[in-house]
């Protein structure tokens, strides 16, 4: 009896040995690593590669080696050895721009090469884009690649890539176009962050908080914030800079149409007028370059190629110094239109807002619908409805408007539009209208779709106008014998 | 050695002694422990032993019901072309609009249809078990075995519609898999479908809805049941619609037109409203129609457009009266309970994955009609669906779900919704096509445009209306009496109709050459501007395009759908879809 306990003890002992270890070892040859290259880092690894030697040496002074050692997923572009030979020594020696030259050849995460990929842009460590584009790293070829570790891939290359400016540090540091960027960097302006500087205490009659005077203020620029910001890396732009002669040139066909006080102001205003079309979402090289580029703004920008002075290729696109942009007045300054479906303010102290409809129609000439305003039955005599304007060019300007009666085609009404200004009376306290200019009479034909023209303004100033348009003269509540109607009103500038 | 002997012997004896006893004890556990029934789960002795087992059956295939919502409205509408698929959609969704369905498609399954199915037959077949083992009182049995007979009936129709032939089972199968064998039950044609399907709803005992006092209209899950459930006429008038019957379809509409078995009192609002596509409520805009502030009509900002007040209203309000007089079978999404709802994710980009979304076709569709108060666009459209974060995303299923005003989820988390099954609008739509085709074209287009008052008007100046408003010289189900006079006084029970677009405060469609095909095609195109996206596009163009035997009809209106989305295979697939054996889904049983 002892026996058997003895022997089932030694038997199910031996079962759980075996069992055990033959799990383990198993296991083990299963999981165990066998590529060296894997078991390695980036920087190991790259640093036994023959022929990368200076890359290595680099990647120790800027300290890139420990960067590459922890355990993220990187992708490295190693220059050979001959590549880095040329390498400007002055680079090698200043540590800050050692950083950002190794930076340029390191990415996150893997990126494996193959030729027939797409064309892809890549975001190095230092903030630049670089293209990869099938067999090519930027300018450079491959050497070799696709060689792993244990924390990403690397590929050789046969040139080094310098960093290379985006269009807003190009044209920082440009001596082409001296005048254009004067003005652009005169657009400069220090903006306050409540959320960066730092605060030293509390107002103790307001409660608000007081901040110390000499943080917190952030660099702006007009152009970068109101128009392109070439100054963004992630995306790609062209700019046309213009040179002296051809600054000045097109700058003194635009001053006669921003006359104001002084002679600044107007220069200021004709300058912004002009570079504001100067710069393009999209990168075209000046072989690509089309020979009319549109802006945002919707204005044609011709382009003869012949007039290129220069071309640099920037980390973000593309920017081309030109002797010649020879804009269209025409295009320059588009047609205005004001829309009648959004008033800024309606005859003073008479709410009419019962009477006052926003319709939505389909207009049979264009094809296409449209929205407007229409009045009637208010009961007011010279009834208006106001329209604010900014920044008027100080030019002529023709009026159309459409205006589209389909309610009735007897009786029809009149209607007029007028030009200037509001202002409270200081003695008795109303609000007084002044037209400066009344254009003549219309009356509103039945069902006609078409603009009609109206006449011609005037202003001698760059700057704010108010528009009125004025219905009939009579006040009556019945039958649409007062009325106002308007789609949109167009003004063109006339030279 | 013997003593040895014996001494082993003895254990031995002890030994199976041992085991016996272990083994009986094992086996009288085991009898115990199989005599305790679980707690959550009910066995076939505990089913179907009165009435409220029996309104637990009913109920819990509605329940199972609500889980094919997602594949009904995929079928339904994606098939057709008032849907289209976005950035988002999957591969099988695409295969589904573009009508390239590959044999995998899991929207393409029938079988989740015939799971229900065979549940169906379950039902049915105990239902008959219980009448005769006195378990039910006769009129129980007849309300709740005709409810399930029409549910059935109802999938059968859904699966002819998009599979063409199919097998028609009716006993219960011990694994739904039983179906795929041909031998047994042979794919039987549509058309001879609908004989069935006729044949067999028609002998169904109880025609009318659940009558007030039953056990089965109460509170479920928060929601009242009263139009929880299958309305059989309407069953029938579609069947009898499809397949030609005219006078029947419009006999079977005719009864729920007139509200039959919903106990309505004479004279009330609920009485000249209910089912009636009455006019809309000028001063106070507590209606479903389309409407504008009074006296501001002719201003875009004063479109009433809210979730208590005019046609959108109609898919967010709660069952209140004007609820009742539109909606005629919701099945309503509790966001405590399983199913979920499928439609915030099918629709939502806001919560949900925004798999579906209006055509173009279907924007250019409202957009090129003209209201009452020359506005270029269809109001409709613009509570169908709305441009949400620059997407166009379709609303009907989601105004339970978004804040009414902001159109911002009230709490991504909770998916409430119904899923809307069939309305007072499509009902009319429907009697319309029926009366067109049964020769009353003047009442289709009464029903389809302006309603019964309008449409049958007196002669300017003539004030007493004895003779006019009214098709009582017709014989039923065509006579309707819309009169409204005051000398002599008159008000008609019709006297509040006002037709689909007057409702919807648009113009009249002319008729131009054939009136019959005309009207038919104005009634189509006014299905797809009031019903989109609720699941009867599909259908309806399959129906009209057969009944004129004219397949470009609904060639024609996918092409339109894919062209315009810039759908390089638009003109493949028209070609494809002008030979009808191509409107089927392949019936495959993965």
């Amino acid at each position: 009896m002892y026996q058997k306990i003895k022997q089932s003890i030694f038997l199910y002992t031996a079962i759980v040995i075996v069992i055990f270890s033959a799990c383990s070892k198993k296991w083990d040859n299963h999981n165990a690593i066998t590529d060296s290259a894997v078991a390695n880092n980036l920087f190991q690894v790259i640093s036994k590669t023959p022929n990368l030697t200076k890359f290595t040496n680099l990647l120790v002074k800027s300290g890139f080696d420990k960067v590459l050692a922890n355990s993220k997923t990187y992708t490295v572009w190693a220059p050979n050895d001959q590549a880095l030979q040329s390498l400007d020594p002055s680079i090698i020696n200043d540590t800050a721009q050692l950083k950002l030259f190794v930076a340029n050849h390191i990415c996150n995460q893997s990126y494996s090469v193959s030729f027939n990929a797409a064309d892809k842009r890549v975001l190095m460590m230092n903030g630049k884009y670089l293209l990869m584009s099938g067999n090519h790293f930027d300018s450079a070829s491959y050497v070799s690649i696709n060689q792993y570790a244990g924390n990403g891939l690397f590929h050789v290359i046969d040139k080094y890539i310098p960093r290379y400016n985006n269009c807003w540090e190009l044209i920082k540091t440009t001596t082409a176009a001296a005048s254009m960027q004067a003005y652009l960097l005169s657009l400069n302006k220090n903006q306050f962050d409540p959320t960066l500087a730092k605060q030293t205490g509390v107002d103790p009659n307001s409660g608000l908080p007081v901040y110390d005077s000499s943080t917190g203020m952030v660099l702006h620029n007009i152009f970068l914030d109101s128009v392109v910001n070439v100054n963004d890396e992630t995306n790609q732009y062209t700019v046309i800079l213009l040179n002296d002669a051809a600054y000045s040139n097109e700058l003194n066909k635009l001053t006669p149409w921003f006359k104001t006080s002084t002679t600044d102001s107007t220069n200021n205003l004709s300058a912004f007028w002009l570079v504001k079309d100067l710069a393009f979402k999209g990168s075209y090289s000046a072989s690509q370059l089309p020979d009319t580029l549109i802006s945002q703004y919707g204005v044609k920008v011709p382009i003869n190629k012949s007039s290129i002075v220069a071309s640099y290729k920037t980390s973000n696109g593309w920017v081309h110094v030109m002797s010649q942009v020879n804009f269209k007045l025409t295009d320059k300054f588009p047609s205005i239109i004001i829309q009648g479906e959004n008033p800024s303010f309606f005859t003073y102290g008479l709410d009419r807002t019962a009477n006052t409809f926003y319709r939505v129609r389909y207009n049979p000439v264009t094809g296409k619908n449209f929205n407007d305003i229409l009045m009637t039955n208010y009961g007011v005599a010279n009834y208006y409805i106001g329209y604010y304007l900014r920044n008027l060019n100080s030019m002529r300007y023709n009026a159309y408007w459409v205006a589209v009666n389909d309610i009735q085609s007897t009786p029809l009404w009149q209607q007029r539009l007028a030009n200037g200004y509001s202002y409270k009376d200081a003695t008795s306290g109303n609000t007084v209208t002044t037209f400066t200019t009344t254009l003549p009479a219309v009356s509103i034909a039945y069902q006609n779709y078409n603009e009609v023209a109206l006449g011609q303004f005037t202003f001698s100033n760059y700057g704010n106008q108010t528009f009125y348009v004025l219905g009939p003269t009579v006040s009556s509540t019945s039958g649409n014998v007062d009325a106002i109607t308007l789609d949109y009103i167009r003004l063109e500038p006339a030279f | 050695m013997n003593k040895h002997m014996k001494k082993l012997q003895s254990f031995k004896s002890i030994r199976s002694l041992c085991i016996m006893a272990l083994s009986s004890m094992l086996l009288f556990s085991c009898k115990k422990m199989m005599e305790v029934n679980p707690d959550t789960k009910l066995n076939a002795t505990q089913m179907y032993r009165n009435v409220y087992d029996a309104d637990a059956a009913v109920i819990g295939i509605y329940g199972k019901l609500m889980s094919l919502a997602k594949q009904y409205v995929i079928l339904n509408e994606l098939r057709a072309d008032l849907t289209e698929v976005t950035d988002n959609s999957d591969g099988y969704l695409r295969e589904i609009s573009t009508h390239n369905v590959s044999a995998n498609n899991p929207y393409a399954d029938p079988r989740p249809f015939y799971s229900l199915i065979n549940d169906c037959n379950d039902v049915l077949k105990n239902f008959n078990i219980m009448l005769q083992s006195n378990k039910f009182k006769q009129d129980e049995y007849q309300q709740r075995y005709s409810d399930i007979g029409a549910i059935r009936s109802w999938l059968y129709l859904q699966l002819g519609i998009h599979y063409g032939s199919i097998p028609y089972v009716t006993d219960p199968l011990e694994t739904v898999d039983a179906v795929k064998d041909q031998s047994k039950y042979p794919l039987i044609p549509f058309n001879q479908l609908l004989d069935s399907l006729i044949t067999f709803t028609q002998s169904l005992p109880f025609q009318l809805p659940y009558p007030p006092g039953t056990t089965l209209v109460t509170t479920v899950d928060g929601s009242t049941t009263g139009r929880f459930f299958i309305e059989k006429n309407i069953l029938l008038g579609d069947l009898n619609l499809w397949k030609g019957n005219y006078t029947q379809a419009a006999t079977y509409y005719r009864q729920v037109l007139e509200s039959t078995g919903y106990f309505v009192s004479p004279g009330t609002d609920q009485f000249y409203q209910q089912f009636r596509q009455a006019y809309a409520d000028v001063v106070n805009h507590n209606d479903l129609c389309v409407g504008y502030v009074r006296y501001k009509e002719s201003d875009i900002n004063s479109l009433i457009e809210n979730n208590s007040q005019g046609w959108r209203s109609m898919f967010a309000r709660n069952q209140d009266n004007l609820w009742l007089q539109q909606w005629i079978w919701v099945l309503p999404f509790n966001t405590n309970f399983a199913p979920q709802n499928p439609f915030i994710d099918l629709f939502s980009n806001n919560g949900g994955s925004y798999l579906l979304k209006p055509s173009q076709a279907a924007m250019d569709n409202w957009n090129s009609q003209q209201q009452q108060n020359g506005f270029p666009f269809d109001a409709r459209g613009n509570f169908s669906y709305k441009m949400l974060n620059g997407q166009p995303v379709i609303m009907k299923y989601l105004y339970n779900y978004v804040d009414g005003t902001s159109l911002l989820p009230t709490n991504p988390l909770l998916k409430p919704g119904q899923w809307f099954l069939y309305r007072a609008s499509a009902l009319h739509l429907h009697f319309a096509e029926a009366a067109n085709r049964d020769g009353r074209r003047l009442l289709a287009y009464a029903f389809l445009n302006q309603g019964i008052q309008q449409t049958f008007a007196p002669p300017s100046g003539q004030t007493d209306v004895t003779n006019y408003q009214n098709t009582l010289y017709d014989v039923a189900p065509y006579n309707f009496d819309g009169r409204q006079g005051t000398y002599p006084y008159f008000r008609g029970d019709w006297y509040r109709h006002n037709g689909i677009r007057g409702c919807a405060r648009l113009n009249s469609v002319p008729v131009v050459g054939d009136s019959t095909i005309s009207i038919e095609n104005s009634i189509l195109k006014e299905e797809g501007l009031e019903l989109a996206y609720e699941g009867y596009r599909w259908p309806d163009l399959v129906r009209i395009s057969l009944r004129q035997n004219d397949p470009s009809i609904l060639a024609n209106a996918v092409y339109a759908k894919l062209s315009k989305d810039g759908n390089p295979q638009a003109a493949a697939v028209r070609s494809k879809l002008m030979d009808p054996k191509n409107w089927y889904l392949p019936f495959k049983w993965q």
